[in-house]
């Protein structure tokens, strides 16, 4: 067991101790921290990992982690740091003779240059005799200080910091996968993409590995099935309008696919609403159907022989997200992770809000925020079997995949609040 | 579309055959297209396969590659076929 502190990205502040703990379940990692040991204030926070190796493993997915570090001291003031780490020789000798580089850091405030020299100098009592290498060093170093979230509330920063932290850098995590996957150099895109940066957290958070399997019902124009892809897992999308899968002058879904050399793991993508159609504010929802209940369905191939897509009708946005509640209820694999977003309008959300549904565990719920609405990112995963036998009543297979009448659950809400 | 899509969908027009299910193919044309071949996806998948009606469509299309049943327990060999018919051929 061993000290580390995670340094996060500043990016997507809400969903950032989420990931974390995806990760660690996706990698079976124990991960342990204090309450309260993470705040959106702070990129820093501290955690207990049972080694080194899983520190790295642990970030090696992160899209919201800078870096990860092996934690020698964190204290109010820098002399309290100096105490700490003075009573360790470990750091003296471990490192005296090995190439180095030395990172230093500020939260809310910006160091100028002679001041992170001042802070690297003051370091000098651990009389390192290595080289300096600020290309291929064998250890870096990182100080920080954290001075608190101060600009964004309108008020002066501090004179001093109230936390410093000092470590040795173990790994960094996976950000510049983020450039790889930029839409800007995504041959085909659609109003509805999902931008690089969030779908690749979506994967993380729907703990996507190799062998997956992930449906996406709303496929769009098919980000969310590059990135499953990118980590693994074979994928397939369905969606109402097959315009925007298809796409246009060779470019669509399965250019894209060509595009990332993902053909191998995007294995189809159909036109239904199967788990119902586009949602969302952009795309107003529709969903198969007719106006006129005694119109019959009209035959799926035009006399000229092209084939016909189902006439749609709109489709009210709670009654989508129950519908992929229900579906996921019943095909979901036991254990399974359902991700989805939920648009919301910023000063009328309630946690309550959210549906429930008795075969899922609500795991994580973070807000990204554009002002007067935001939209929230929801993780809910399946019981697992033995759970589910135990809600169900019913053992072996069956309780894997429930009866459609009975994962039929109407949240409370909705009925209250129509 | 790859047979293993085809295994999972249904007509959506009411009693259009007994169970609406598998869609009949017609004048398909077939094309190969390589995936990867990942053992612990196809043995998860197996199970929830309709295993007649993914024989008897590939039957009609002129793939004869599948046993009559699905085995007790599969081999690799098995599921590296498997894997050719349902996620490679489209």
């Amino acid at each position: 067991m061993g000290l580390f502190f995670v340094y996060f990205t500043q990016f997507h502040l809400d969903f950032r101790l989420q990931e974390l703990d995806a990760l660690a379940k996706l990698e079976g990692i124990d991960l342990k921290y204090a309450d309260g040991a993470y705040s959106n204030d702070s990129p820093f926070m501290v955690v207990e990992l049972p080694s080194n190796d899983d520190a790295t493993k642990l970030i090696s997915r992160a899209i919201l982690v800078n870096q990860i570090y092996e934690l020698w001291g964190e204290a109010p003031t820098l002399e309290e740091l100096n105490t700490i780490v003075k009573q360790n020789p470990e750091y003296k000798d471990l490192y005296k003779t090995s190439s180095f580089k030395f990172i230093v850091g500020g939260y809310g405030v910006t160091l100028s240059a002679a001041d992170q020299l001042k802070r690297i100098e003051q370091f000098s009592y651990l009389g390192w005799e290595g080289k300096i290498d600020l290309k291929k060093p064998d250890n870096t170093f990182g100080y920080f200080e954290d001075y608190g979230n101060h600009a964004e509330k309108g008020l002066p920063a501090p004179e001093k910091p109230h936390r410093v932290y000092l470590g040795r850098q173990i790994a960094s995590g996976n950000r510049r996968i983020v450039n790889k996957y930029d839409l800007k150099k995504r041959e085909y895109l659609g109003i509805t993409s999902m931008d690089a940066e969030l779908s690749l957290i979506m994967a993380n958070q729907a703990l996507v590995r190799p062998g997956s399997f992930v449906l996406d019902p709303f496929v769009g124009t098919g980000s969310f099935l590059i990135t499953c892809a990118h980590f693994g897992a074979f994928t397939m999308g369905s969606d109402i309008d097959g315009r925007q899968i298809r796409g246009k002058d060779g470019k669509g879904i399965v250019s894209n696919g060509i595009q990332y050399n993902l053909t191998g793991r995007i294995v189809d993508n159909i036109v239904s609403d199967l788990g119902k159609p586009p949602y969302g504010v952009r795309a107003g929802a529709k969903k198969i159907g007719t106006n006129d209940k005694l119109k019959p369905y009209l035959n799926t191939i035009k006399p000229n022989g092209d084939p016909r897509y189902p006439q749609t009708i709109p489709y009210e946005m709670h009654d989508v997200l129950l519908d992929l509640i229900d579906f996921a209820a019943i095909y979901l694999v036991p254990g399974g992770r359902l991700v989805y977003w939920f648009p919301t309008v910023t000063e009328e959300y309630s946690p309550d809000d959210v549906p429930l549904h008795p075969y899922f565990k609500m795991i994580a719920n973070s807000e990204q925020n554009f002002g007067k609405w935001a939209r929230r990112l929801i993780t809910m995963e399946k019981l697992s079997k033995e759970e589910l036998e135990r809600v169900t009543g019913k053992g072996g297979a069956e309780a894997g995949v429930a009866e459609p009448a009975h994962a039929r659950f109407r949240s409370k809400y909705f009925e209250k609040h129509p | 579309m790859k047979l293993f899509t085809h295994n999972m969908l249904q007509c959506h027009v009411k009693n259009c055959t007994s169970n609406n299910f598998p869609l009949r193919i017609e004048e398909a044309e077939l094309e190969a297209a390589e995936a990867e071949f990942n053992e612990d996806f196809m043995r998860r998948i197996i199970s929830r396969l309709d295993w007649d009606a993914l024989r008897s469509t590939a039957v009609s299309l002129g793939l004869n590659t599948l046993p009559e049943t699905l085995p007790e327990e599969p081999d690799e060999e098995f599921l590296k076929n498997l894997h050719n018919v349902i996620m490679e051929v489209g």
